[in-house]
């Protein structure tokens, strides 16, 4: 899984592509600690580029995003397309999370 | 009915890649394709992943993975994961029974909430020391085989 950050409109913007399974998580953890370790609280998570996740990424997500909250930091969801939708839906994770269209709607709803 | 050579692999997460590997490209020769099958692989990282955290909890162990194809009649597509662990019937986690329970609950319900949801059959057994747990798709008629 590759994960790119950039900064846009005050928010860190997270974009993650490929797998996102039991063994590629972790690195989705580990770099969202360092950026809150940096200072970092608002986020958008853009997974546009995300071909499958499974409940283990459903986990690190959920995990970085309680963390988050323990900072009165934020986390919003874009672009969840198909089957990472439909694990979105089955968990029922969707309704925990702020999920848009696009990453700028994303960013506009931290605020 | 079609039996793929057997996947045997350690039961632990760095040979999940392997794993996924071999069922897609024994999906992909049944005409397998598409969201169906990205479906079933979740699936099975999740029968696989239950079985790297809890088949053997006193070391190291392997797991068997074999994929079946019957072309006739309903036409089902299955893979079947066997180990040798302890007794453990993975259908016996209980799904999170809210959404911000997942982390509080262990490992392994949400995903067999996966497993029933993109499998149209989920079954295990025990049978002497070995435990299996085998996903089955159908596989829709109108899918022909690529020759």
């Amino acid at each position: 899984m590759e994960i790119q950050s950039r900064k846009e409109a005050g928010a860190t913007v997270v974009a993650l592509s490929g797998r996102m399974d039991a063994l590629t998580a972790p690195e989705y953890e580990k770099k969202l600690r360092e950026l809150i370790d940096q200072g970092e609280i608002r986020f958008v998570a853009d997974l546009a580029g995300l071909d499958y996740i499974s409940s283990a990424g459903l986990r690190a997500i959920l995990t970085i995003a309680k963390a988050l909250k323990a900072k009165d930091g934020r986390i919003s969801l874009a672009n969840l397309g198909g089957t990472v939708r439909e694990v979105f839906d089955i968990s029922g994770l969707g309704s925990l999370f702020q999920i848009h269209d696009s990453v700028a709607a994303a960013i506009a709803g931290l605020y | 009915m079609v039996n793929f050579d057997v996947l045997i692999c350690p039961a632990a997460l760095e040979s999940l890649p392997r794993v996924i590997a071999y069922v897609e490209e024994c999906a992909g020769r049944c005409a397998l394709a598409g969201p169906k099958t990205a479906r079933l692989t979740i699936a099975v990282e999740e029968a696989f992943v239950n079985i790297c955290h809890y088949a053997y909890p006193d070391g190291k162990g392997d797991v068997a993975v074999a994929c079946a194809h019957d072309a006739r009649g309903p036409r089902a597509f299955t893979v079947e994961l066997k180990d040798k662990g302890a007794a453990f019937d993975p259908l016996a986690l209980r799904p999170p029974a809210e959404s911000d329970d997942i982390l509080d609950r262990p490992v392994g319900g949400l995903g067999v909430a996966m497993m029933r949801r993109f499998c149209d059959e989920v079954v295990y057994r025990r049978e002497g020391e070995w435990n299996f747990l085998r996903l089955v798709v159908v596989v829709p008629q109108a899918a022909e085989p690529l020759s």
